[in-house]
């Protein structure tokens, strides 16, 4: 069974292939991303985030999950060499950059503590994958050719109960643009895909190391259990030492 | 004594010029009502709205809307095209020339530096003859070497391929869909501060 809503200004896809699945389960885990958008989203005046932007909130009365967001990003910052940071220059905290990855994780384990094993959460391109397809093989994942709209596809990774999440200027990237050049693309690299242990490490690894440019992919290299493919804005990719033991389809 | 004469002459004359310049800034106000209202009105009509299908693109709309109308409405004829122009100018917040005609100054105008998730970010938005021609990125994150250890690391080198479309079934598709709010963020005060 599977479904697509689109919450958090991005289309989230639920796939669980175990017989026996219920609406239940589905309704269950998209209305906790609707929670988690009411709480974390900036675009709503009545969010918690943008509550505490505006100064209404003290730091003492923020949520428990508030307060695990903002610890998670420190360390995040610090792991980062300050590459991964959340405060805007007039103050502001913006915390997507690790919400969406860490939503992703919250969510594949409601799944799992309801006791199933075949399934995959994706919000906006990054996905986290548990079990089997529907073929009863390891999930096959595409990684998107930044230079196309489409989902146009530019490698195959075979995923086994792991994470993985790109970050890129594309698709929304492109509302950025030198008027004479409306083609340019601004940053040297186009996108940055990282496989790690689960989605939510892989998404801020992901998001920080983007940010690096040229050198993200060497951060990757050097973090154990994190793999990467960094795709440059002349369409050539480069790749971490163990990225292509994921390229193999396993012969389970 | 000729040439004496001569660096006087011309030593007085771009003084006086000067002098002009910063006397007479009244010349150069226009109510803020005839400049702003236009804006505002283009705005409106909605342009470009279609194609935005997502949430967070308030800041690009923005810009992308003022430049349109600003290119609309600047005029042909610009009386001052001869003026001597001051040196250009880098630094921030320092417009390189004066002239004036549409909506915003002629000259070059630095953005401020925007810190998001990716690192600083600082743009600088070029107006010549009132119109915005061209936005240049004088700090994106790809660019800052500053600051990280990893800099200092001998990088090995990584397998490198030139990428080909895959025609093959997937299951599901990892893309990106963040966005550069320090680019429209840092190019939004850059032609706030080319506004007349």
């Amino acid at each position: 069974m599977k479904e697509t809503q689109l919450i958090m200004g991005m289309p989230i896809v639920i796939e669980v292939v175990d017989p026996g699945v219920t609406q239940d389960l589905f309704t269950m885990v998209f209305d906790y991303f609707r929670e988690v958008d009411t709480q974390f989203s900036t675009y709503k005046e009545t969010s918690e985030i943008s509550r505490i932007n505006r100064g209404e909130i003290q730091e003492n009365e923020y949520s428990e999950k508030m307060k695990e967001v903002l610890r998670f990003c420190e360390q995040t910052k610090k792991e980062t060499n300050g590459y991964f940071d959340i405060h805007t220059p007039s103050g502001k905290l913006e915390t997507s950059g690790l919400v969406k990855g860490w939503a992703i994780q919250n969510a594949a384990n409601l799944i799992k503590e309801q006791g199933w094993k075949n399934y995959y959460v994706e919000a906006g391109g990054d996905i986290q994958f548990s079990g089997r397809n529907t073929q009863g093989e390891v999930w096959n994942v595409g990684i998107q050719n930044p230079f196309s709209q489409n989902k146009e596809v530019v490698k195959i990774v075979y995923l086994d109960n792991c994470g993985i999440a790109t970050s890129g200027t594309y698709i929304r990237g492109q509302h950025i643009y030198n008027p004479h050049e409306k083609n340019k693309v601004l940053t040297e690299v186009a996108s940055l895909t990282v496989i790690g242990p689960n989605v939510y490490e892989a998404d801020r690894f992901a998001t920080a190391a983007f940010a690096m440019g040229r050198k993200g992919i060497h951060f990757i290299e050097q973090l154990d259990g994190f793999e990467g493919y960094s795709i440059d804005e002349k369409g050539i990719a480069t790749m971490t030492n163990g990225f292509e033991a994921y390229t193999q389809k396993p012969l389970t | 004594m000729k040439k004496w004469l001569l660096s006087i002459f011309v030593i007085f004359t771009f003084a006086s010029y000067v002098v002009y310049q910063r006397t007479n800034p009244g010349d150069k106000v226009i109510p803020e009502n005839t400049v702003k209202q236009p804006a505002v009105a283009d705005f409106e009509k909605g342009e470009d709205r279609d194609d935005d299908d997502d949430d967070d693109d308030d800041g690009r709309n923005a810009v992308a809307r003022v430049a349109k109308s600003t290119q609309e409405r600047a005029p042909v004829v610009n009386p001052q095209t001869s003026t001597s122009q001051s040196a250009p100018s880098n630094s921030s917040n320092a417009p390189s020339s004066t002239k004036t005609t549409g909506q915003y100054k002629d000259g070059s105008y630095t953005g401020k530096v925007i810190t998001t998730i990716y690192g600083d970010v600082q743009m600088r938005a070029v107006i010549k003859n009132g119109k915005l021609v061209s936005v240049e990125t004088l700090q994106a994150p790809n660019g800052a070497d500053t600051s990280i250890e990893i800099a200092k690391m001998a990088l090995p080198v990584l397998k490198s391929e030139a990428i080909t479309v895959q025609s093959a079934q997937v299951d599901a598709v990892s893309g990106a869909t963040q966005t550069s709010k320090g680019f429209k963020g840092s190019l939004a005060d850059a032609l706030t501060q080319a506004k007349i």
